[in-house]
């Protein structure tokens, strides 16, 4: 419980009731919206995007709301908190027992994590079946998609499954031996194969005695440091790399799909409206989307929804004030000005 | 000839009852409805018929999990021309799969999937050698309300042709069947009803007073029975707190199972029960349907189900390997909320439709849209009631001639399907009211009688609870665990390779 407490407050504590509870929870369980990739910037948060990817709505509201009751955080308006002063001070006590694993901070590969690992789990799977002899098995993932990769991946092989089986294994050994024993022990233990059965992390978190929250930190730990292993050298894990496939170009730029189609269509000429109406969704939606393209795109431009003047009105304003929260910028601004402009102004300053 | 092909394809040397004769009249072209037992082998009788006839054979089922658990037990016995389509696929995926329906021989769907305009296009092109309908009492537990795209499955029939159609499940009464029967519009079938009495499951109820006690009492009986063991909950979070109160109280290795996990936790967790690495499961009824495990010993209800049909369902999932095996249903009063609010509110009360039917004059918001299933909620309805009220109003696509003539008829169709939940409830506790003989009791439901009566029956038939008693158990070690190096050792080197 206390890990969780802790967890809870270094949140909050980031986010300083600027964002809904909600947002923060979005920002956990790794939704691909733009609100939450901007979020997870703004706030300096993004090492804890797609961290709990388990955890369920109700048990966040749950926690927050024991937090409230232990006074802990306090309601400034609805699904909004702060923390009290018995709250800063348990933060601080909490703080030099509990750490947030290193590893949650390689965020350089976190658009390709969940699919990474997915494929990585399907691989020893199936490999693992195959040098033993066994044809058949039940999938670990049922994802389509991830099976036919998975198909496609022995197809343009050279080396026979022996070879392989071995060399995957030494490559996961060497890329591991960065992360604890108990890091590693989390990640190998949730993999399937022959005669093995993966556990849940809930069931890792039973067996390590650590907390659900910890040991799903720890595991994305141990993943992002893989991660980062084999994409600083590609060369030393030829295996490991075919399946994260860093290789493909994951464009600069990560855009949600929906806002790619908008992009691709702002730059066909079209206006907003015509956008909105085109791809039947609200102008608000677009607006979004325009939103988050300013903000991974730095030379996207934007004179065509914000005029100069009202700009430098907006950039004022901000720096003028000490929140992030939209409705007092709003609030402090010139009458014509709309939450749209505030938050293109706010994408494009990267603030 | 159909012998040889059982025994090619699946390995089996004869039929199991039922099955030959199934088969024989979907290879004449004939509807069938059929109630096989749990644990007989149902889908052979729709497997078996794709070998012979020309064409794709669709079989519609209504979990995701089942869904694919059917596909990977199909592939696994090497057919590879089988898919499963449901609306949580990508539309990538669904494409692909769209692209390739020529070259299946089985295919899965949802009932949603099924209402996919694409599909049914695609579906036209081809022959089709045979509609299934598994898992059929569905349509009449949850075609009237939330899931409603069971109810338009006839439609779809028609319009793919002429393929005969099989209805199948486990369990059906008199009412159940002929709800099928008529929702799929197959009158003229051949019926083939198989008694559903499993003589070596013992059933008891054991009453309390509280929820404490009823914890105590399932604990206890964990404890002194043979195990592996289900147990069936009423609600989520109840299967998350009483796997850790188990866990906390006994050595067993106890895990949850819910619809609201992630799939691969799904897959996982069920794979280590199947594989006997997990003593008890905890779960609500999403846990079950197409789970083959033979040696389950005990199958324990802590909250009971809605309905005497899902409570049969459930308890044959013990003892297929024809060993005993025990059925305890656990009661307390305070049980008969869960079930009470779970009808409530799977309707829109008569306030909420009135709020709903005004704002649907006012604001003219289409039928279809999504719009106005917010404009349902909003006003109070569940997503449940919602789904059945856009269902039953897109029955009056001219509604607005008349519109106080269309709330007068739902009204009254919630009343009556009201009605009907609450008779069927009331029937399942009747049921555990009961004095006289359980065995007797539900199979009098189903116009069946006990034919030979086998010791030991039920608690009011006398049990002797020694004969589940286990031995004096070895206390399990706790297993040292390998370390992170072992484990990947034991993964990707051959230990079976001399």
């Amino acid at each position: 419980m206390s890990y969780h407490v802790f967890v809870v407050l270094h949140l909050i504590k980031k986010f300083q009731g600027d964002r809904s509870i909600y947002g923060i929870y979005h920002l956990l369980h790794g939704k691909k919206s733009s609100q939450t990739i901007q979020d997870s910037l703004l706030f300096s948060a993004k090492a804890f995007f797609n961290s709990l990817e388990n955890l369920s709505r109700e048990n966040w509201n749950n926690l927050i709301r024991t937090c409230c009751s232990k006074h802990l955080l306090q309601e400034i308006k609805k699904d909004h908190v702060t923390l009290t002063n018995v709250g800063s001070d348990t933060y601080l006590m909490l703080s030099k027992s509990y750490t947030i694993p290193t590893g949650l901070e390689l965020t350089a590969w976190i658009d390709i994590e969940t699919r990474f690992w997915k494929k990585l789990k399907m691989i020893i799977q199936s490999l693992s079946h195959m040098i033993h002899h066994e044809r058949y098995y039940y999938p670990v993932s049922r994802q389509d998609d991830i099976q036919q990769w998975t198909k496609n991946f022995y197809r343009h092989l050279e080396v026979n499954r022996y070879q392989l089986s071995n060399q995957l294994q030494k490559e996961i050994k060497t890329a591991l031996s960065i992360c604890s024993d108990l890091e590693s022990g989390i990640l190998v233990y949730q993999l399937s194969g022959f005669q093995v059965n993966g556990m849940t992390i809930e069931q890792l978190a039973k067996v390590t005695h650590l907390s659900l929250f910890e040991t799903s930190f720890l595991f994305k730990s141990s993943l992002r440091k893989l991660l980062n292993q084999i994409a600083a050298k590609p060369d030393k894990y030829p295996i490991l790399a075919k399946i994260a496939d860093l290789d493909r170009p994951v464009s600069a730029v990560s855009l949600t799909q929906s806002a790619r189609k908008t992009l691709n269509l702002i730059n066909r000429g079209l206006t907003l409206d015509q956008i909105a109406s085109l791809r039947h969704l609200t102008q608000n939606t677009i607006e979004d989307h325009v939103v988050e393209i300013a903000f991974q795109d730095p030379s996207f431009p934007i004179d065509s929804f914000i005029d100069e003047k009202s700009y430098q009105h907006i950039q004022q304003i901000i720096g003028s004030l000490t929140t992030k929260r939209l409705s007092v910028i709003k609030e402090a601004c010139r009458q014509d000005i709309s939450y749209f402009m505030i938050r293109l102004v706010l994408a494009k300053e990267r603030v | 000839m159909l012998e040889t092909l059982l025994k090619e394809k699946f390995g089996y040397s004869s039929f199991r009852q039922g099955q030959k004769e199934i088969i024989d009249s979907i290879i004449h072209r004939r509807h069938v409805f059929a109630v096989l037992p749990t644990g007989s082998g149902k889908s052979i009788c729709y497997l078996l018929p794709g070998y012979v006839m020309e064409g794709l054979v669709i079989i519609v089922t209504p979990l995701l999990s089942l869904m694919e658990d059917q596909c990977e037990q199909l592939r696994a016995h090497g057919e590879k021309r089988v898919k499963a389509l449901n609306s949580f696929l990508s539309y990538q995926e669904k494409d692909r799969i769209l692209g390739q329906l020529r070259d299946l021989k089985y295919l899965f769907v949802s009932p949603e999937m099924l209402q996919n305009k694409k599909l049914l296009n695609q579906l036209a092109k081809i022959k089709l050698a045979l509609f299934v309908v598994d898992e059929a009492h569905c349509i009449s537990e949850w075609g009237h309300e939330f899931r409603t795209d069971y109810l338009k499955l006839a439609n779809i029939r028609h319009t793919l042709g002429t393929a005969p159609c099989l209805a199948l499940t486990a369990t059906a009464n008199d009412h159940v069947k002929r709800d099928i029967i008529k929702q799929l519009d197959m009158e003229e079938c051949d019926q083939y009803i198989y008694p559903i009495d499993r003589k070596n499951i013992s059933i008891a109820v054991k009453k309390c007073e509280t929820i404490n006690e009823k914890i105590e009492e399932a604990i206890s009986i964990i404890k002194m029975v043979h195990l592996p063991g289900i147990l069936y909950c009423g609600s989520r979070a109840w299967t998350e707190q009483l796997t850790s109160i188990i866990q906390v109280r006994t050595h067993y290795r106890v895990a949850y199972y819910h619809g609201g996990m992630t799939s691969e936790d799904r897959i996982l967790i069920q794979r280590q029960f199947i594989d006997g690495e997990l003593d008890l499961i905890v779960c609500t009824n999403a846990f079950g349907m197409g789970i083959n495990k033979s040696n389950v010993r005990l199958v324990m209800h802590f909250h009971y189900p809605k309905h005497i049909n899902a409570y049969v369902q459930e308890i044959g999932r013990a003892g297929r390997d024809g060993k005993q095996s025990l059925a305890v249903l656990l009661y307390c009063p305070i049980d008969d909320e869960i079930p009470k609010h779970l009808i409530d509110q799977s309707y829109p009360d008569d306030d909420v439709l009135a709020r709903i039917f005004s704002r649907i004059k006012y604001e003219n918001a289409k039928l279809h849209s999504d719009e106005l299933l917010k404009i349902m909620q909003e006003e109070g309805a569940s997503e449940t009631a919602a789904h059945f009220l856009q269902y039953q109003l897109v029955q009056f696509p001219n509604m607005d001639l008349d519109m106080e003539k269309v709330h007068n008829k739902i009204k009254s169709t919630i009343h009556e399907r009201k009605q009907h939940k609450w008779r069927e409830l009331n029937e399942m506790k009747r049921w555990i009211e009961t004095k006289r003989c359980r065995r007797e009791a539900y199979l009098e439901l189903y116009n069946e009688q006990v034919i030979e009566k086998r010791e030991p029956c039920c608690d009011h038939c006398g049990l002797n609870w020694d004969i589940f008693r286990k031995g004096k158990r070895e206390t399990r070690s706790l297993e040292k665990m390998d370390t992170w190096e072992e484990r990947l050792q034991k993964l990707l080197n051959n230990h079976l390779k001399v």
